[in-house]
Order: C-alpha cells, then sequence, then structure tokens
C-alpha cells in the first residue's frame, strides 16, 4: 500500500524513473546479449576447431581414380596431410572407383559415397541435378588457374561445381613400331592387314559406348541430348544420305571378321601388348605408361585412323572431355573435402599427375609446358581433337550401344536383319527417361 | 477560534475526499497486480503455447513443402529443373533447422522426449531425401520412387505424429493457464466490490459537508451578486450595495472579498467619472488646436508647391544657359584654332623676309666685288695700254736709225764713187742700204700712225670703261641697296605681325578657359537649383504627409471625444457612487 502511495504521488518522478529503469535494463540486455553473441560465435569456431583437434581425426573417403591411379594418389593425400597438419589430423581412405563409373556409384548411395571423388565431365549435371555437388568455394582462384574448356565442363549456369583435374579424356591409337610404318597408321584397313600377316592383333574394346562413338561421330548422323538433359536424340539408323546406319554395321561386321582385329578390353589390351600378341589398339591416355612400358621404344602414339565404310574412307570420331572432381554434398567435413579436392587439382598436383601418369593437365602453365607439349599421346590428343566432340550422352546411350558392339564384334550370330538391329538400338536410346 | 473552523471545513471536505482517493489508490493498485496476474497467465497462453503451436504449423508445413520437393524432382524431366528444386531444397532445409533450433529454446521439459524423436526423424527425411534426388537425376526413377513411398513417407509421417504429440502438449498448457486465469478474474470480482461499497459511503460524506458548508452560503451570495448585476443591467447600479457575511471561514472570506472589491470599484469609478469629464475638454482644446494647425499646414503645403515649380522654371533656364555657354566656348574654340594658324602664317612670312634680305644683300655685295674686279682688271689693262706709248718711242728710234743709216750710205756712195771702178759694188750696197733706211723710216712711219689710232683706242675704251664703273657704282649698287633695306623692312614687318598674333593667342586661349570655367560654373549653378527643385518638392510632399497626418490627429481626437462622451455614459450606469 505504502509503495503504492508514492507511485500516485510523484508520477511524474516515477515516469522519469521508469524511463531510466529502461533505458539501464536496455543497456544491460544489449550488452548481455551482444556479449553473448560474440561470445558463442567465438565458442563455436573454437569448438569445431577443438573437436576436430580432440578427435583426432578428419575422416575423408576418397575415390581418385582407377587402380593404376593409386600410387599417386597416395603420394598426393600425403604431402596434403602434411600441409595441413598443424590444423588437423586426418583418416583419409582412398578406394579405387573409375571416373567412368562415379556417377552411378555415388548416387546409388549418395549418403555413404566417398566425401572426395573424380569424374568425368559427361556425369556433372547427373550430379549438379542430385544436389550431390558442394560448389567450389573458391571459384574465382580456379577459374583462373585452368583452362576456359576445362572451367566450363565443370560449370552449370555458371556455378562451378568441381575443380577441373585433366584437359586429356579422350582416345587415341597406340601401336607397335616395330610392326607398323608410319604410313600404315593412317588407315585402320591397312593396320588391320599388316597386323594380321605379323599374326598380331589392333584391339578396341567394343563393349563401351565410349569407344564405338568413333564409327559414327563422321559419318554425317546425329546423336545429341535433348534440352532436358536426360533424353536424346539418334539418327544412327537412318536410311538415307551418303552414308546410311547399315552401312556402318556393315563395315564394323567386316572389321571384327577381319583375322588382325580382337575385341577387349583396355585390361587385357595391356596385357596383350605386354606378351607380345597386340600390335596396336585404341585406349585413353591413361593407359600410355603401361604401354610405354609394354614397347619401349617402339612405343607409338597417333590420331585415330580412317576406316572403310561405304566404300568410303572416314575418319574415325571420337569423346573428349574432362576429368574433375568433386565434393559429396552429405560429407559431414565438406570444408576439409574441399581444401582436398583443390589439393589433388592443383598446379604442383597436375604436374605431378603428368610426370607420373601422363595425364594432360588443365592448369594454364602446365598446360602450356613444353614437357606436356612433346608428350605423343598429347600430340595424338591434340590432333584427334579436331575430329573430337564432348561427350554429352543421357543414361540410355550406353547399355544399347554396347549391345550392337558386343553383336557385330561377334560377328551377328543371329544373323538379325542389320537394319532391325540399327533399328532396335536407336528405339533404345531415344526411349523417354525414367517413367 | 478561527483556527478551529477553518480545521472543520478542511476536515468534513478533506476527510471523505481522502477516503475516496485512498480507495480509488487501493482499487487501482489491486486492479494492476490482477491485470499483471492476469496478464503473465495470458503471456504465458499466447508466448508459450500460441507461439509454439504456430511454430509447429510453420515446421509442419515446411516438412510438407520438402516431402513435395523431393517428390517433384522425380517428376522433372531437366537438369536444370532438378537443380533449381534441390537448391530449394537447401534453403528450405536451412529454414527449418532454424525453426526447429529456435522452437528447441522455447520449449518445455514435457516436450523434450518427443523433440528429440522429431530431430531424429528429421534427419532419416533428409536422408531419405538425400536419397531419391541421387536416384532421380541417375535416372533410377524406380528406386527414386521406392525411396518416395518407403522412408521418406515414413520418416514424413513419423515427424507429423511428433508434431501433433507436441501440439497437443501445448494445448495441455495453455488449457491450464486459462483456468488459472479464471481464478484470478473472480479474486479480482470480491476484492473490487469490497472498494465500491466503501467508495458508496465515501461519497455520501461528501455529498452532505460538501452541501450544507459550501453550496449554501455561496448560493446566497450567489443571489445577491445577481440583484446587484441585474440593477446594473437596468442602469439603475448601485455600488454602494454589499454581500451579506454570516459565518467566518472560507465562503465568509469569499463574501468579504466580494464587498473590498464593490468598495474599491465604487471607488475606481468617482474617478473615471471625474476623470472622463476632465479628459473631454482637453480633447476639445487639442482638437481646436490642431484644426488651426491643420489650415496652416495646407498654406505651408501650397507655397512649397509653388516654391517647386518657380524652382523647376529656374531650373530650365539654367540650362538653357549652360546651353548658349557651350555654343560660347565651342565658337572661341574655334577663334583661337584660327589665330593660332594666323600665328603660324606670320612665321613663315617673317622667315621669307629674312631669306628674301639675304639674298638681295649677297646678290650687292657679290656685284661690288664683281664691279670691283672688273673695274680693277680695266685699270690695270688701261694702265698697261700706256706701254703703247713706248712703241712711238721706239719708232722714233728706228726713224733715228734710219736716217743715219740713210747718212751713211749716201757717205758710202760718195766714198764709193771716190773709189771709182773699186766702189761701184760698193756703191751698189750703198744704194740698197739708203733704199732700206727709207723703207724703215716708211714703216716706222706707218707704225707711228698705226700707233696712234691703237693708243686712241685705248683711251676710249679706257673712258668707256670708267664710265661702267661708275654707272654701276652709281646706279646699280645703290638699287641693290634699296632691295636689302626693303627686304629688312619686310622682315621687321613680319615680326612684328608674328608678336602680335602670338599675343593675341594667348588671349584667346585665356578666353577660352575663362569661357570654360563659366560653362562649369553654370552646370554647378544647374545642378545646385536641380537639388534645390528635388529638396522643395520632398518638402512640399513631407508637408502633404503633415496634412495627412494632422487629419489623422483630428479623427483620433475626434474618436478620443467620443470615447471621453461614452466613458461619461458608462458611468451614468450607476446611479449612486
Amino acid at each position: 500500500m505504502y509503495i503504492n502511495i508514492t507511485r500516485k504521488k510523484g508520477s511524474s518522478d516515477m515516469k522519469k524513473k521508469m524511463a531510466a529503469i529502461t533505458a539501464v535494463v536496455l543497456a544491460v540486455s544489449m550488452a548481455l546479449s551482444g556479449c553473448a553473441g560474440s561470445q558463442k560465435k567465438k565458442s563455436s569456431t573454437s569448438k569445431t576447431e577443438k573437436a576436430q583437434k580432440e578427435s583426432g581425426t578428419v575422416e575423408l573417403t576418397l575415390w581418385g581414380g582407377a587402380e593404376e591411379d593409386q600410387a599417386l594418389l597416395a603420394e598426393i593425400v600425403d604431402s596434403f596431410k602434411k600441409e595441413y597438419a598443424d590444423q588437423a589430423d586426418f583418416d583419409i581412405t582412398i578406394e579405387a572407383e573409375s571416373e567412368a563409373s562415379c556417377k552411378d556409384a555415388l548416387l546409388g548411395d549418395v549418403l555413404n559415397g566417398a566425401d572426395v571423388f573424380a569424374f568425368a565431365d559427361d556425369q556433372l549435371l547427373s550430379l549438379a541435378a542430385a544436389g550431390a555437388l558442394v560448389p567450389v568455394d573458391n571459384a574465382d582462384e580456379v577459374k583462373s588457374a585452368n583452362l576456359e574448356e576445362a572451367v566450363a565442363a565443370a560449370s552449370v549456369n555458371d556455378t562451378l561445381y568441381a575443380y577441373p583435374m585433366t584437359a586429356d579424356n579422350g582416345y587415341l591409337m597406340y601401336y607397335d613400331k616395330s610392326v607398323f610404318s608410319d604410313a600404315d597408321v593412317a588407315s585402320l584397313d591397312q593396320m588391320l592387314n599388316v597386323a594380321a600377316a605379323a599374326n598380331k592383333k589392333v584391339v578396341m574394346d567394343w563393349s563401351s559406348g565410349w569407344y564405338l562413338y568413333s564409327f559414327f561421330g563422321n559419318t554425317g548422323l546425329n546423336l545429341s541430348l535433348n534440352d532436358d538433359g536426360i533424353s536424346m536424340s539418334c539418327d544412327w539408323n537412318s536410311t538415307e544420305g551418303n552414308i546410311k546406319g547399315v552401312d556402318i554395321a556393315q563395315a564394323m561386321l567386316a572389321i571384327a571378321a577381319n583375322p588382325g582385329f580382337a575385341n577387349m578390353v583396355d585390361a587385357d589390351f595391356v596385357e596383350g601388348a605386354k606378351n607380345g600378341t597386340v600390335a596396336a589398339g585404341i585406349s585413353g591416355a591413361w593407359d600410355v605408361s603401361t604401354l610405354k612400358e609394354a614397347w619401349g621404344d617402339n612405343f607409338g602414339a597417333v590420331k585415330l585412323p580412317t576406316y572403310t565404310c561405304a566404300g568410303q574412307q572416314v575418319q574415325m570420331a571420337s569423346f573428349k572431355g574432362y576429368k574433375m572432381v568433386g565434393v559429396n554434398a552429405y560429407s559431414k567435413h565438406t570444408d576439409w573435402a574441399l581444401k582436398l579436392a583443390d589439393w589433388i587439382t592443383n598446379e604442383q598436383n597436375q604436374k605431378l599427375r603428368f610426370e607420373e601418369r601422363e595425364q594432360g593437365p588443365c592448369n594454364n602453365n602446365e598446360a602450356a609446358s613444353d614437357e606436356v607439349k612433346n608428350s605423343p599421346a598429347i600430340q595424338a590428343l591434340t590432333a584427334q581433337s579436331e575430329y573430337a566432340v564432348l561427350q554429352r550422352v543421357g543414361n540410355n546411350y550406353w547399355n544399347p550401344i554396347s549391345e550392337l558392339g558386343s553383336t557385330l564384334a561377334a560377328g551377328n550370330p543371329d544373323g538379325t536383319d542389320l537394319q532391325k538391329l540399327m533399328d532396335n538400338t536407336v528405339k533404345a536410346i531415344t526411349a523417354s527417361v525414367g517413367q | 477560534m478561527k483556527n478551529k473552523k477553518h480545521a472543520s471545513i478542511k476536515m468534513y471536505i478533506m476527510i471523505p475526499v481522502l477516503i475516496l482517493g485512498i480507495v480509488s489508490i487501493i482499487s487501482n493498485a489491486m486492479a494492476i497486480m490482477n491485470i499483471r496476474n492476469v496478464n503473465a497467465n495470458a503471456s504465458n497462453i499466447a508466448d508459450n503455447y500460441m507461439t509454439g503451436i504456430s511454430d509447429l504449423g510453420v515446421i509442419q508445413q515446411q516438412t510438407q513443402e520438402l516431402h513435395n520437393k523431393a517428390l517433384s524432382h522425380i517428376i522433372a524431366t531437366n537438369a536444370d529443373t532438378m537443380i533449381s528444386i534441390m537448391d530449394g531444397i537447401k534453403t528450405e532445409e536451412t529454414e527449418l533447422e532454424e525453426n526447429l533450433a529456435k522452437y528447441k529454446e522455447e520449449m518445455s521439459e514435457a516436450e523434450k522426449q518427443t523433440y528429440e524423436e522429431l530431430m531424429t526423424n528429421y534427419q532419416g527425411l533428409k536422408d531419405a531425401m538425400a536419397n531419391v534426388a541421387a536416384y532421380s537425376a541417375n535416372g533410377n526413377s524406380e528406386a527414386a520412387y521406392a525411396c518416395a513411398n518407403g522412408d521418406l513417407a515414413a520418416y514424413g509421417d513419423a515427424m507429423q505424429k511428433n508434431i501433433d504429440t507436441l501440439i497437443e502438449t501445448a494445448n495441455k498448457g495453455a488449457a491450464s493457464a486459462r483456468s488459472q486465469l479464471a481464478s484470478v478474474y473472480n479474486s479480482a470480482l470480491v476484492s473490487n466490490s469490497i472498494t465500491i461499497i466503501i467508495s458508496v459511503v465515501a461519497i455520501l460524506a461528501a455529498i452532505f459537508s460538501v452541501n450544507k458548508l459550501i453550496i449554501k452560503p455561496i448560493s446566497i451570495a450567489q443571489r445577491e451578486i445577481s440583484q446587484i448585476i441585474s440593477d446594473i443591467d437596468r442602469r439603475e447600479g448601485d455600488l454602494t450595495k454589499r454581500v451579506t457575511v454570516y459565518s467566518d471561514d472560507e465562503i465568509a472570506a469569499l463574501g468579504k472579498g466580494i464587498n473590498v472589491f464593490m468598495e474599491k470599484l465604487q471607488h475606481i469609478f468617482q474617478m473615471i467619472t471625474n476623470n472622463s469629464q476632465k479628459m473631454d475638454v482637453v480633447v476639445n482644446e487639442v482638437m481646436d488646436s490642431v484644426r488651426t494647425s491643420n489650415n496652416s499646414v495646407s498654406d505651408l503645403s501650397a507655397l512649397t508647391e509653388e516654391l517647386a515649380a518657380t524652382m523647376e522654371e529656374v531650373s530650365a533656364n539654367a540650362a538653357v544657359i549652360n546651353t548658349n555657354a557651350g555654343e560660347v566656348r565651342d565658337e572661341v574654340n574655334e577663334i583661337a584654332d584660327k589665330t593660332s594658324k594666323i600665328n603660324d602664317y606670320s612665321i613663315q612670312m617673317k622667315e621669307h623676309a629674312e631669306s628674301m634680305e639675304n639674298t638681295a644683300r649677297t646678290n650687292m655685295e657679290s656685284t661690288s666685288v664683281k664691279v670691283n674686279e672688273i673695274l680693277s682688271v680695266l685699270n690695270q689693262a688701261i694702265e698697261e695700254s700706256n706701254s703703247v706709248n713706248q712703241v712711238n718711242s721706239l719708232t722714233d728710234d728706228i726713224l733715228n736709225i734710219a736716217s743715219q743709216t740713210n747718212l751713211l750710205a749716201l757717205n758710202a756712195s760718195i766714198e764709193a764713187a771716190r773709189a771709182g771702178e773699186a766702189g761701184k759694188g760698193f756703191a751698189v750696197v750703198a744704194d740698197e742700204i739708203s733704199q732700206l733706211a727709207d723703207a724703215s723710216r716708211e714703216a716706222a712711219n706707218n707704225i707711228q700712225q698705226i700707233n696712234g689710232i691703237v693708243t686712241s683706242a685705248v683711251h676710249n675704251l679706257a673712258n668707256h670703261a670708267n664710265d661702267l664703273v661708275s654707272y654701276m657704282n652709281e646706279s646699280i649698287l645703290p638699287e641693290f641697296e634699296s632691295f636689302v633695306t626693303a627686304g629688312s623692312e619686310y622682315k621687321d614687318n613680319a615680326t612684328y605681325i608674328e608678336t602680335v598674333m602670338a599675343e593675341f593667342n594667348t588671349k584667346t586661349d585665356a578666353l577660352k578657359s575663362a569661357v570654360s570655367e563659366i560653362a562649369k560654373s553654370i552646370d554647378s549653378i544647374t545642378t545646385a537649383i536641380d537639388e534645390g527643385v528635388t529638396g522643395v518638392t520632398g518638402a512640399a510632399e513631407n508637408t502633404q504627409v503633415l496634412v495627412g497626418d494632422m487629419d489623422s490627429i483630428t479623427g483620433h481626437m475626434d474618436e478620443n471625444q467620443q470615447i471621453a462622451g461614452a466613458l461619461k455614459q458608462e458611468t451614468e450606469v450607476f446611479v449612486k457612487l
């Protein structure tokens, strides 16, 4: 009661007091909240650092490429650990996962997939669409350090989704100089004849659409990805024009029937080169080192030859592409994963990759170096690039074309009508997706 | 005694008022407490339970949207759409996680377990969405649908259930808070009823005492005052009347105050009546003076206007004089120019005279020299011609010689004749010599004749020459001298003219400057007159203003007179003062 009376009495004083108290309360609360905020921030940053240090390990899984690349990757990972030894301890697991199959492996179980993974440029769109990639955090730096085309291949709608790693994804003709002359390697017919005479083989993997594209690319027929980025257009069964679908099928049958030809996958090719049964073959830049070992001084690399189709000599086409390293959006340590991806693809490690694996760098400085320019494989790829296109195909491309290749390699054992064979292939390639 | 009475009226009024005040303070304080209670309960309901429920609603909605987006990813037919859906999902996830974190801060202990379950299920939903997107982007629609219908749907449902449970908990909390609110309301109802009863009693007491002690005495005084005022209204005002005073309290003091006021008013009105009469007299006097001044000022104004007009005329005349003076100055200037030219010409003339004199003098001198030269040459020639006389003497000599020779020849011939034959030859020679002597004599005689002619000719010549010289000395040289004299006189005349003209020139210069000064003086006179005109015009205007002012003074004095009249009339309201 007493308090109430005094309140009533000195209402104007009270107002002043109230204002003062309010001001003080506000000031104190603001100061407290400000302090609390900044403390929170501090504690949160120190917390993450501390947590990493305390746990002692940043666990990361890396899919860096095929078996042949594992030694190189181990070396790169070691230097990475040393570089950041003062900031964290690492437990980095390197698993062999081909760049070609990375997308399927990762999107098959994205939550348990690698934190950092290497893949070919054709997989970028799907990986981005799945939301599986963390955009590159130091994009400007990376963009200026690497070839414009390689950066473009790693970007979707101007967002850089992966670190460009190599600019040599493509294939070329390797040959044994003791068997073939420089003139022989200009045409596939001549190579097959020479090889047959020497009782050796010219080989190619006809189970892969990657290589089989070479027969179709320069015939005037069309294969393209539709605007949806998934489905495809294709007229490889065309019955009109200079070269028809069946002409290519017949040409391939003729090649398959030649005793100088053998259909085999890359690994068998390398094996055959080592044991002397294979004198030439089409493969990618990743096999340079092993083939050099096999043939020694007789190692040769050249752009793809011409082949006979509908009575004409047609230059074999090829896919070209770029390899890059991405970071899993569901990684528990995206910050460290980004650092590792950046490390794997930096100038120093692109140089190391070229030195150890002869893979063509996409770093501006490295790509312009004399060592790179003088490499026979790089020279062959450069010559072939005129007939090469970026690999932009949908999921439905691979299986039908692989089946076609296998059927033709086996000499069309069921005697299927070739036009029908081509029709079926095209129908499967152009089928709508996902429904 | 006085103090006691004062205290009593204060007591009668202040005690009920004080009671009313205290009651109202108490009731207000209680109301504040009750409102605070109500507010606390209501805030609790609104802040915790209602906000919580609405937050949960948002969380539920966001979860549903995430679910929908995951499904639309499967349906999407191109990569760009998928990328934008994934971007949307990531934004939505961030927002949802912020909302969940916010909810965690405000939730009660009872909700904790359900919340943990909700978070676990949310993680499951996120993983399921990641898988759905991965399958979908890889073209594996079947797996995507399977996952969407399986894990995604299951976690979505589980989250829904968790959210429902949380909402139910919140509703329960809200219900208990509401019942608390109701009990607060009831207690407030009781306490407010009590304060109302106390207030009614206090109000009745206050009305009684106020009526008895204040309102009655005041209304009596008011009636008396009204009587006085209505008298005044009827113009029968009586300032000797007074209000009746009954008691000796604050009201009585008020009545006494009014009486004192009446007395003072009476006094003041007496003074006003006297003064307004005096003022009337004064005003009348002032009015008369003003009227007189007004007439004078009007005359003055007319005079200054006339003066101004005259001054303007003078100014015009001065301007004419000024123009004329300018013309005179121009003419004087012209005369000065001419004079100067004549002066120059006289100098030239003098020079001519000098040169003429010099020429005459030179001619005279050279002529004189020439004459003297001729004279001396002539005299010399005459002198020399005297030698011709010698020829005479010489021919005399020759004649002598010839006669002697003749004698000789004669002698010889005689001698020859004496000598006979031997002298015969000699006789011939002597003959020849005799003949020669004859011839010489003859020649000499001829010479003497011619010489006489020459001598006379020379003498003639000398005489003529002397005549010529004397002619020159006597006739021509004096002519020349008169030329010189004429030239000299001519020069003197020219010099005189020059001197006179120079003087004239000086005089015209002086005249020129005098005329200029006259022009200047006239100018300054004109300016002075113009200024005078302006001044007089200003004076006229000012006089005009003065006339206006006098008029307004007259007007104001009229007003004063009216006011004094009105004042007098007003005081007449009171019959008695």
